[in-house]
């Protein structure tokens, strides 16, 4: 190979390192930017501080969620609060549990709602669509 | 067949390249955690918000130490001193789990003036934070009284 070959061989190799870091950078920004993790975990967060307060309220009580969460699914049960997207893995769900005082029951779901509502009823918190 | 300054022109490159490549995966990982670390303020939630949160059951909720009347009627603040034990704590008002219940909010809760402490099955007096609250207790006799609820909040061990 002569000089001018190998010149030309390392400029195509330097130009595939810049595009390469530029796509890697790239890559990490948009997916952190467009990620919805963030949203899941805030709601998930949200929804079990709701459901924290609705316990230490005496009586009855209907509570809407503020944030619109017509991208996720919503599942209440007795151990915590799911927050998924629709097909998505389990092991990506965002999970966030809470100890309920005894004789209470925790239930409900809502998929691609945009608004939804925790509702205390006797010793019952449900979550439902509003 | 390369001339001498064509084989030091490679060689170079190659040494050069050798460090940016270095250089260039630091950067890759810095700006990858930097922002993991942005994510990460994003949805940080202050322990001492869920705590507050978890502590109104304590005297708003009758299954805790709230005061029922005979009627049925919950009344919110007014702490029933006959159900303010460590029985009652742990089997109807807040249990975590025996193994692993060291990891969640775990409280010691001391009423100021009745001297009277009970806790929650996994807590161990590793206190992170105190919380205060004004309440009424009502005694055997029916007699309701000033105090105050100390709850000392062990968030994990």
């Amino acid at each position: 190979m002569n000089s001018k070959g190998s010149s030309i061989l390392m400029m195509i190799f330097e130009i595939l390192i810049v595009l390469l870091t530029v796509y890697l950078i790239t890559s990490i920004a948009y997916a952190y930017g467009s990620s919805t993790m963030a949203a899941k975990v805030n709601a998930a967060e949200e929804i079990r501080m709701m459901v924290d307060t609705l316990v230490g309220v005496p009586g009855e009580a209907v509570v809407e969620y503020s944030k619109n969460v017509s991208q996720f699914s919503l599942l209440l049960d007795n151990a915590g609060i799911a927050v998924f997207e629709k097909g998505q893995a389990k092991n990506l769900w965002i999970i966030r549990e809470f100890n309920l005082p005894k004789g209470y029951k925790a239930e409900g779901s809502a998929e691609n709602e945009t608004r939804v509502c925790l509702e205390k009823k006797v010793k019952k918190i449900i979550l439902r669509p509003c | 067949m390369l001339t001498k300054k064509g084989q030091f022109d490679i060689a170079r490159k190659t040494i050069y390249w050798m460090i940016a490549g270095v250089m260039i995966t630091l950067i890759v990982l810095a700006f990858a955690f930097i922002f993991g670390g942005y994510k990460s303020k994003l949805t940080y939630v202050p322990g001492e918000i869920r705590a507050e949160y978890i502590a109104l059951r304590f005297a708003n909720n009758e299954e805790c130490f709230a005061w029922q009347d005979v009627s049925g009627i919950v009344h919110a603040g007014i702490i029933d001193i006959s159900k303010f034990t460590d029985e009652q704590m742990n089997t109807s008002c807040y249990f975590t789990n025996l193994n692993q219940g060291y990891e969640e909010f775990n409280f010691g809760v001391t009423l100021e003036n009745e001297k009277k402490s009970i806790r929650t099955n996994n807590y161990y007096h590793k206190d992170d934070y105190t919380l205060f609250k004004e309440v009424l207790i009502r005694d055997e006799n029916g007699l309701i009284k000033k105090d105050r609820l100390i709850i000392y909040v062990q968030e994990k061990i």
